[in-house]
């Protein structure tokens, strides 16, 4: 093999193509091989994520507010003006850009806009320094490579995303989507959809409540005075219907469309798709209003009483009781992003409940009247409240602010946020849906329809451009274009299971119950550390370090050399060395500790005075040395 | 001979001359000679010698000549020993000799050996080379070791065959030409300047041909190509700078001249195309009703609102907005006049606007509010002076305007529909007038004027209305002094006597209670009411909106939820302990001071920390509760685990869902690959030394091997598996 040759810059023997070239006693580096890991080919240095101050993770999968993608933009268009405006045009004899424009197109992976990267942002990236060993160094390298190219797959594959929710849009001003009747929409809509737009006669036990399951295939309707049916409201086929001999406060759909349960004058009975009654929960006692946590399998009820109760269905055992200690508790709503239960009160508060702390977590002051009716977007960012003041107002759940107010000429006694962020509000005989909720622009009012009277329940059905009106008189199935979600996760929920798909998913719903103690305001707290015990634990070792040495127990075998005395003299030099050793330890401890102490002090440090405006004496305070 | 000859220096007499000798002359130039005559004279002393007794025969005597002589120990002498190898160099090579030889070569070889060591140590020094030997022997596969440990993903069996997609040119090279003839001709092929390569958009022939052109050419295009781009800047400044000019005159021109032409075409589409021209004029009417129905154009105009404020204390200014307030007054009034200076009443509208909005709040507010009927009268009153005749005017438009209202009304609509789209149109206009946000929105409460009038709804809008409060960065307020006057002197006179109070009482006070802001929240709230509160379905609604707050106002729920709030605060806040015992360490009786009393119980205090703020400092009207939810902390992490010395480390690890829910199917596949995955019925052999160290062996046989290089080599060996799933997941990459 005659393909040795000596590379003439260093002066080492260089072999072949592939070879690297030797270095002589350069420190052997197994951590630092190259490696082919994910995106190493791909060229993307136009592509960067910008560092986010803090990390939501509930906010981390949701676009974000057009604030900062507005600045950047507006930074880029800035950029753009400065250009030359008499740009030498593309010289094409000179094929260099053209050149590398083709190979680009040949090999590489094409990038992602930085925008919809944004959409996808994880997070604060690892900060690899301080990391104990250059193993896990290097492991944990290794996942960062891989989150940063599960975010880059997530934004790439947005592209497939074709189907958008269409909402009614107007050709000219004169027009306006807020005028069209149903009968209009109706005409213009294929078969299938006309056929969701119908209306239930049901002169005798009304007022009717309703509510759809969490696929928005099956519906319940159960009236005031005691009727109840339940239907596969697409194809219109009856479950059920009977009569419970009682009044009804409300109803829910538990888990599945196989059980529902039904706040009775008394309790809460629970009934499966035959109609059949299956139990009678006596702890629940004159129900007013309920919600269901399909994820923790909680049934949470608010009673006439002022209990608010959350009921575990898969073990039926009470998770917990409050007495709120509020009143009245008929305006109840789950806020679907971290579970915690919304409870609007007859003083104009509303408060927000965990099951895991007997008081309110937050309570804020709405309306100077009772509150009607709340919902949450499907978000959690937003809320919607009303009372009787006749104010609609949408608050900002991360800063319990208010963004948005809107005056209705009724007081509303349903509210309902659609899976698009469409705001439907239920008065006595009008229903209007409100687009551009929580948004920078005012709310829009985008379609309104009238019932007969005695409106008593609106609510969207999910996946499905569909409102549902309960009112005195029956049921109206409306058509609100826009208003579903047009992607389902058929593993999440599946309008269109199967039997055996909906026994695979109970099952499995069953295997990933969340444990009710997780519920809480931030639901990300489940993944970090508990500050004050990882404090105390540290201050603990802190403190042993410095409690005096333990007693070392050292008795020569032998008396040896030097006799009894020489005997004693090695005992005590064993012990003073043992001492000084441990001493040692507790000192380089300690320095690691303070060290990783003052790393955290650092990230939690928040200056005090921040809120204090800036002074001209300022200079004069002492300012903090880092150790 | 005695073996301890060999040990112990022995001089044997007769030889050890002859083997000094010996050295000296073998180089010498007789020495055949004298070696032929030394074995002649042997062999007569041999022969002589048997006929000798044997007791003649010469005894071998011990002679040492040392300076201590013993008995027991041989001397050393001071003479070297003799080695048997000399002997033996000394003897002839005969035969008999030889069996000798090999006699005394074994002798050599069965040295005595040392005492041998204890078997213990023994083992524990072949245990000791033993471990030095293998350790050096596994070294090699430290690298190995480590690389499979931090390899992404290994698939067992290591060894498998890999792969390969042939691509088309890859098949292409393994036919070669072979022939002369077709050598020369893909020689002639190759060279050809039209070919065409994957990497270039021209051929080298084209470039060339594109290249040639004749310098008068050249130049005449590269002038041609100046003219142009010189052409096009001398447009775009034009259109630029003509873009900036403000001159109205200009403008107007510009205007009159569109429109002449616009007529003229117009004249002469109802010449030619009857039809066309109705229809074209239809669609002007139709245009300009939207506009006045939409109020599409109606934005407050840089001039109007410029005019506005200049119109308070400039004549002529004041003169423009009648001059416009006339013309507008006449396009109100006339529908038709489809001739009317489309761009005037643009103008118009814009200053109408302007004054409209700040018109429309007054009213409005007044109207609102029974309570207030009479004072809005009065505040116009007083206005007139400050406005002079241009109120006149402006109490003349709104008349109109609300004529039209009820007009626009009298359509069948929902009102409450109406009012949103009116005050979604009006928005821009309130933040543009800096009228302060609902104040609930506000992060930290802010100094304001309008502050005085906190108690009483009424008295605000003064300040309010003309809008003029400024925040400047230091967070002072800078007011209109005439507002506030009028804030101060105007009390309203269908406000109840507490109500005035409270209103003189809050001018004075300056400092500004943070708790006390819910209420303007609901003040300003109270002003949103009544936006547009004309038509009778609205005035009834407001109506109806007054008797509610009427008829909740004894329950005072911004007092007691105040009230809530700080008892809760209370009750978070962490209390000192007092540990002192009544009546230890305490004398009674007279003369006893107070003083120490007081001094025991602070030494017996535990002080409790300082609380941080709460959350909820800020939030006027929000309790956040601080009490610590308990029944998580079991399932959250207690200390950090072990690689990491941060927390953000920690939480930055576990950020991202791995679910299929929130990735694609590739990133799923990544996030969740096993390290290591088996072949189904695949033998897994430990790593043999054969295949990794493969390469190396040929280099030694080379001649040139370092470690380094032994390392890297097996690195890349056994990397390889793991690499086969990397360029899979590539291509996966790339069909996404």
């Amino acid at each position: 093999m005659d393909t040795r040759r000596t590379d003439m810059r260093d002066g080492r023997p260089f072999q072949g193509k592939d070879r690297r070239p030797f270095v002589s006693k350069k420190p052997v580096r197994y951590f630092d091989a190259p490696s082919d890991a994910v995106g190493h080919t791909v060229k993307e240095s136009h592509v960067y994520t910008r560092k986010k101050k803090a990390f939501d993770s509930t906010a981390d999968f949701v676009a974000f507010d057009d604030d900062t993608t507005t600045t950047v933009q507006r930074k880029q268009k800035h950029i753009d003006r400065r250009k030359p405006q008499d740009e030498p045009e593309v010289d094409l004899i000179n094929d260099v850009p053209a050149e590398r424009n083709r190979d680009r197109r040949l090999n590489d992976v094409p990038g992602v806009p930085k925008e919809k990267l944004k959409k996808f942002n994880r997070g604060k990236a690892l900060d690899a320094n301080g990391l104990r060993t250059h193993f896990h160094k290097k492991l944990l390298r290794q996942r960062e490579k891989k989150i940063q190219f599960s975010k880059r797959q997530a934004a790439r594959t947005e592209i497939l995303h074709a189907e958008a929710s269409g909402f009614l849009e107007v050709e000219d001003a004169l027009e306006d989507t807020a005028r069209v009747t149903q009968k209009d929409l109706a005409k213009t809509v294929d078969i299938q959809s006309q056929a969701k737009n119908f209306d239930l006669q049901l002169n005798d036990f009304g007022p009717y409540g309703f509510q759809y399951t969490r696929n928005g295939r099956y519906l319940m309707l159960f009236g005031k005075q005691g009727h109840v049916a339940t239907m596969d409201w697409i194809t219109k086929k009856l479950m059920c219907e009977f009569h419970v001999q009682e009044s009804i406060a409300c109803g829910q759909w538990l888990h599945q469309e196989t059980m529902m349960a039904l706040g009775q004058k008394q309790w809460v009975n629970i009934y499966d798709s035959k109609g059949v009654e299956l139990h009678c929960i006596k702890k629940l006692f004159q129900v007013l209003t309920m919600d269901f946590l399909p994820y923790h399998f909680l049934l949470a009820t608010g009673s006439e009483r002022g209990y608010l109760s959350w009921l575990d269905i898969s073990v039926g055992q009470m998770v917990s009781q409050f007495n709120t200690k509020n009143g009245r508790l008929a305006v109840m709503k789950k806020n679907p992003s971290n579970a915690v239960m919304h409870l609007g009160h007859s003083n104009g508060t509303v408060s927000l409940w965990s099951p895991n702390v007997p008081e309110p977590l937050v309570k804020f002051l709405s309306h100077h009247t009772a509150v009607r009716a709340l919902d949450i977007d499907a978000s959690g960012r937003y809320m919607a409240t009303t009372g009787n003041d006749r104010r609609v107002k949408i608050w900002d759940l991360r800063k319990y602010q208010t963004v948005q107010e809107l005056d209705v000429f009724q007081s509303p006694v349903s509210m309902d946020f659609s899976q698009t962020a469409l705001l439907a509000i239920g008065m006595d005989k009008n229903v209007q849906v409100y687009k551009d909720v929580g948004l920078t622009q005012a709310p829009q009012l985008y379609m309104q329809h009238y019932v007969k009277n005695g409106l008593r329940h609106v609510e969207f059905c999910p996946y499905e451009d569909v409102l549902g009106c309960g009112f005195s008189e029956g049921f109206s199935s409306l058509l609100i274009p826009g208003s579903g979600e047009a992607h389902f996760d058929a593993i999440e929920t599946n309008p269109f299971q199967s039997k055996r798909q909906r026994q695979e998913m109970e099952v499995h719903s069953l295997l990933e119950k969340i444990p009710s103690e997780l519920i809480g305001l931030d639901p990300s707290q489940i993944g970090q550390i508990h500050q004050p015990s990882l404090q105390e634990t540290l201050e603990q070792k802190a403190r042993t370090l410095f409690v005096n040495v333990p007693k070392v127990e050292f008795t020569p075998k032998y008396k040896a050399l030097g006799g009894s005395a020489g005997w004693t003299k090695r005992k005590e030099t064993v012990r003073e060395e043992k001492k000084r050793q441990q001493i040692k330890q507790a000192i380089a401890e300690r320095k690691k500790l303070i060290e990783t102490m003052a790393d955290e002090d650092e990230e939690a440090e928040v200056p005090a005075n921040s809120d204090r405006p800036k002074s001209v004496f300022d200079r004069f305070i002492k300012k903090k040395i880092n150790a | 001979m005695k073996m301890t000859s060999l040990l112990a220096p022995v001089k044997l007499d007769d030889e050890m001359d002859e083997s000094y000798g010996y050295k000296d002359h073998v180089d010498d130039e007789g020495e055949t000679r004298q070696k032929k005559s030394d074995k002649h004279g042997r062999l007569i002393r041999s022969i002589a010698r048997l006929d000798e007794p044997k007791l003649s025969q010469k005894k071998i005597t011990r002679s040492e000549p040392g300076k201590i002589i013993d008995d027991q120990a041989l001397s050393t002498g001071g003479l070297r020993p003799v080695s048997v190898g000399a002997l033996l160099r000394k003897s002839d090579s005969s035969a008999s000799d030889a069996a000798i030889k090999r006699k005394i070569g074994a002798g050599t070889r069965s040295k005595v050996l040392a005492q041998p060591l204890r078997q213990t140590e023994a083992r524990k020094a072949q245990r000791a080379v033993a471990y030095e030997e293998v350790s050096k022997d596994l070294k090699k596969w430290d690298p190995i070791v480590k690389s499979n440990r931090v390899a992404e993903g290994m698939s067992f069996p290591l060894d498998q065959t890999k792969l390969h997609i042939q691509t088309t040119s890859e098949y292409v090279k393994r036919y070669q030409t072979k022939t002369e003839l077709e050598q020369q001709i893909e020689a002639l092929v190759g060279a050809s300047k039209s070919n065409l390569t994957k990497t270039t958009i021209l051929t080298e022939a084209e470039k060339e041909a594109l290249q040639a052109m004749s310098v008068q050419e050249a130049d005449f295009r590269r002038q041609e190509l100046a003219k142009a781009r010189a052409l096009l800047s001398y447009k775009e400044q034009k259109q630029k700078w003509q873009s900036k000019i403000k001159s109205k005159n200009y403008h107007r021109h510009l205007r009159r001249g569109k429109r002449k032409e616009e007529e003229k075409n117009f004249e002469e589409l109802q010449k030619t195309n009857p039809d066309a021209a109705l229809e074209q004029l239809e669609r002007l009417d139709q245009k300009r009703l939207e506009e006045r129905h939409t109020l599409k154009h109606r934005n407050m105009g840089k001039w109007a609102r410029h005019t506005a404020s200049r119109a308070k204390t400039d004549k002529n200014a004041r003169e423009a907005l009648q001059d416009q307030l006339r013309i507008s007054r006449k396009l109100t009034e006339k529908l038709k006049s489809n001739d009317t200076d489309e761009d005037e009443e643009e103008d118009m509208d814009d200053m109408d606007e302007v004054v409209r909005a700040a018109e429309d709040t007054i009213n409005n507010e007044a109207k609102s509010n029974p309570w207030m009927m009479a004072r809005a009268e009065e505040l116009d009153e007083e206005r007139k002076g400050d406005l002079g005749d241009i109120d006149e005017a402006f109490e003349k438009l709104e008349a109109e305007e609300e004529q039209m209202d009820v007009r626009r009304r009298s359509r069948k609509e929902s009102c409450s529909y109406m009012r949103v789209r009116a005050e979604a149109a009006r928005k821009p206009k309130k933040t543009e007038q800096k009228q302060p946000k609902p104040l609930a929105n506000r992060s930290r409460p802010q100094k304001k004027p309008q502050r005085h009038s906190e108690s009483d709804d009424d008295s605000d809008w003064v300040a309010d209305a003309e809008g003029e409060t400024e925040l400047v960065s230091g967070g002072e307020m800078i007011a209109d002094t005439r507002n506030v006057t009028n804030a101060q002197t105007a009390t309203p006179k269908g406000v109840s006597a507490p109500h005035q109070k409270n209103a003189k009482q809050s001018v004075h006070d300056t400092d500004i209670d943070p708790r006390d802001v819910i209420k303007k929240v609901d003040r300003t709230d109270a002003r949103q009411v009544g936006i547009d509160g004309d038509g009778q379905d609205e005035d009834s609604d407001e109506e109806q909106r007054n008797l509610i707050a009427e008829a909740f106002a004894d329950d005072n729920v911004v007092e007691e939820f105040k009230r809530e709030k700080e008892e809760v605060a209370e009750v978070q806040k962490p209390k000192d302990i007092d540990l002192s015992l009544p009546g230890w360490g305490e004398w009674t009786g007279a003369g006893t001071s107070k003083q120490s009393l007081k001094n025991k119980r602070k030494k017996f205090t535990v002080k409790a920390p300082k609380s941080k703020a709460r959350k909820d400092k800020f939030l006027p009207g929000v309790i956040i509760s601080e009490r610590h939810d308990e029944k998580i902390v079991p399932h959250q992490i207690k200390e950090l685990p072990f690689p990491f010395t941060t927390v953000a480390q920690l939480q930055s690890t576990i950020r991202t869902p791995i679910g299929k829910t929130w990735n694609t199917e590739a990133a799923f596949d990544e996030l969740t690959m096993p390290k290591y995955t088996t072949k189904m019925g695949a033998i897994i052999e430990p790593l043999k030394a054969k295949n990794v160290f493969k390469r190396q062996k040929r280099k030694k046989s080379e001649g040139f091997v370092e470690d380094e290089e032994i390392s890297a080599l097996a690195k890349s060996e056994v990397v390889q598996a793991g690499r086969n799933r990397r360029g899979k997941k590539l291509k996966s990459e790339i069909l996404v």
